[in-house]
């Protein structure tokens, strides 16, 4: 088993590049990839890491309190922060070279993203939609599908990647150490989610998924939609190293929150 | 000067898509009007303004985007006594933000009001103009012009003139850029090369694009200058006279993985692997005959990501290549994949 909850008491050593995740009543609610080694790691303590946010559930205030050995530029890097780790998973046998390849991956997409930018205050108040999802768009943000490749109108060369947290981790790991992590969300029988999982994973609590909000991270109609969770990619993470590297996961809905599925 | 209490702080905030933009008035007691308004800017990471771009703040402009009930005529006055504001820039209607974005306001506030602006999807095809228009200025000054640059990227350009005038006017810009060294001026500096890259609707204009692979240009804009090439050739690959066109290009980029693979492995910086490796991945883009020589030499670096990273974007664009099902593209699509059949046959020694 390499996808589990961290430990409460004793704490564990968890190497740069490790998936960790944010859970939240009984749902993983974000993931992202450590950023730098970390000696003593335990459930709810802030970690450095490299991830696409929102979701916004993640942004709970908590005290950093570990030993990190440095490993890559986190500090130079916007796109590097902390988040609350409460699960990890990774491959018992990633590599130098899995690491240095998701290193470079990280820089190669890095320069290619707009200046950082802050969220508009989750206050409920006139225009407060509107702002949201102009941040969604301008953080590039997505919900559905994980990843997209945004093509100017004109020329229709490459502007931008989208990503969601989980497409981020995704495309992290597909870019050198596992062939594919998740089977292709838009295959019919990949599990949709209502607008009220929507509301709870990307939407700040004070506020509604808005057909604005909707739109901007690229969802359409009324739902439900096949959006590729968080708890996914760490049912994915309890397989073998072999499975993990060779075949993609096809996830189930039990999987939202994978510590249920088991 | 005396600070009263944190519970006499008027707040308003605003949140800047361009940095940190929190504007807090804190209770501070002062004899000079000017005075106590630029330490309100100061304490609050207003970054990228010069001294004299803050002295040139408004107090009524202030007034305006804190929306503190009191008349100019009443300043100075201790702002513990001004009462908690009840709007920010945020609160504005497209119609106000216009108003405020006018050249006679102080350049804090008209990039604060931009900024908000390009929230409003119906206002953005008129933003696009004015962007086009406000940057052909020569007197442009460097808060406003960055400002004017980061919100390119946020913003689409359908028409022809303007976009031609826009991806003059970034190019020449970037070049502009490369003499300042605020923080500020190189995200601008790396917004232009990227949205400029975008902005290129005949592809024999990235022949431009050699002079941003220069060793004058910070890394990061070379790095974009490699990844714009890709980008242009992601769906298909140059034709015949496309590639003729492009040889000074494919020269430079020849260059450049020559330079990296001369390197000693050992004394290859991060910075080598990016530009050397990115360089390699610009040049299987533009369909160069000479990829398959290089393919030996990946072995010889001794990097077994190197190559995993190499194979994954011969497939990925084979795989691209291959959905354009033009004609022309498949001896393109054939050459890659004996590229990748002949990376995949070599043994790389494993580095972990």
């Amino acid at each position: 088993m390499t996808a589990t909850e961290l430990p409460r008491n004793e704490p564990t050593a968890q190497s740069a590049w490790t998936v960790v995740g944010t859970r939240h009543k009984g749902i993983v609610t974000h993931l992202a990839v450590l950023a730098r080694n970390v000696r003593h790691l335990r459930y709810g303590n802030r970690v450095p890491v490299y991830h696409m946010g929102p979701p916004l559930t993640s942004l709970e205030p908590e005290v950093v309190g570990n030993e990190d050995v440095p490993e890559g530029a986190a500090e130079d890097n916007p796109a590097s922060s902390e988040i609350t780790a409460h699960v990890a998973a990774r491959l018992e046998d990633l590599g130098d070279a899995d690491r240095e390849g998701m290193r470079r991956w990280h820089r190669k997409i890095s320069v290619f993203f707009p200046a950082a930018t802050r969220p508009p205050r989750p206050r409920p108040r006139p225009g407060a939609e509107r702002e949201w999802a102009h941040y969604f768009e301008q953080t590039r943000y997505i919900a559905h599908p994980a990843f997209k490749v945004e093509e100017d109108p004109v020329s229709g060369i490459k502007k931008f990647h989208r990503y969601s947290c989980v497409g981020f981790v995704t495309e992290c790991y597909q870019s050198t150490a596992v062939d594919q992590v998740l089977t292709d969300s838009s295959r019919a029988s990949f599990p949709r989610i209502d607008q009220a999982m929507v509301e709870r994973l990307f939407v700040p609590p004070t506020l509604r998924l808005t057909e604005e909000i909707a739109e901007s991270i690229n969802l359409t109609g009324n739902g439900p939609w096949p959006v590729a969770l968080p708890g996914y990619v760490m049912r994915a993470f309890t397989r073998t190293d072999e499975e993990i590297r060779n075949h993609a996961y096809h996830p189930s809905v039990e999987d939202i929150d994978f510590l249920g599925a088991e | 000067m005396a600070k009263n209490s944190a519970a006499d702080e008027a707040d308003a905030a605003t949140t800047s898509r361009y940095g940190p933009r929190r504007i807090h008035c804190s209770a501070i007691e002062t004899g000079s009007v000017k005075k106590t308004w630029i330490k309100v800017y100061e304490e609050y990471e207003l970054e990228g303004y010069t001294e004299e771009e803050k002295a040139g703040i408004e107090v009524e402009d202030l007034r305006n985007l804190v929306g503190v009930k009191m008349s100019v005529e009443k300043l100075p006055a201790k702002l513990g006594e001004i009462a908690r504001p009840s709007l920010s820039l945020a609160d504005l209607t497209a119609a106000d933000l216009w108003q405020v974005v006018r050249p006679e306001r102080s350049v804090a506030i008209r990039a604060a009001a931009l900024a908000e602006l390009v929230s409003y999807e119906r206002e953005r095809a008129n933003l696009a103009l004015f962007v086009v228009e406000q940057l052909a200025r020569d007197d442009l000054k460097p808060t406003w012009r960055n400002t004017l640059i980061l919100a390119t990227e946020h913003l689409d350009f359908l028409n022809a003139g303007q976009r031609q005038r826009l991806r003059d006017r970034l190019r020449s810009l970037t070049l502009t850029l490369n003499e300042e060294w605020h923080p500020r001026s190189r995200l601008a500096q790396e917004a232009a090369v990227r949205r400029y890259g975008c902005l290129i609707d005949d592809k024999a204009q990235l022949l431009e694009i050699v002079d941003f692979l220069s060793t004058a240009y910070p890394l990061r804009v070379r790095l974009i200058a490699l990844q714009t090439i890709q980008n242009a050739f992601a769906l298909a690959p140059p034709c015949v006279s496309m590639k003729r066109d492009l040889e000074p290009l494919r020269d430079e980029l020849r260059r450049m993985v020559e330079f990296f693979f001369r390197g000693e492995t050992l004394k290859r910086s991060e910075e080598d692997f990016d530009l050397g490796l990115t360089a390699l991945e610009a040049l299987i883009r533009l369909d160069d005959g000479m990829i398959s020589e290089f393919v030996p030499r990946v072995k010889a670096i001794g990097r077994r990501w190197v190559a995993r990273q190499l194979a994954h974007f011969l497939a990925e664009t084979q795989k691209a290549w291959q959905a354009s099902q033009s004609v022309s593209t498949a001896e393109s699509v054939s050459a890659v994949g004996e590229v990748l059949d002949l990376l995949q046959s070599i043994e790389v020694p494993a580095d972990r």
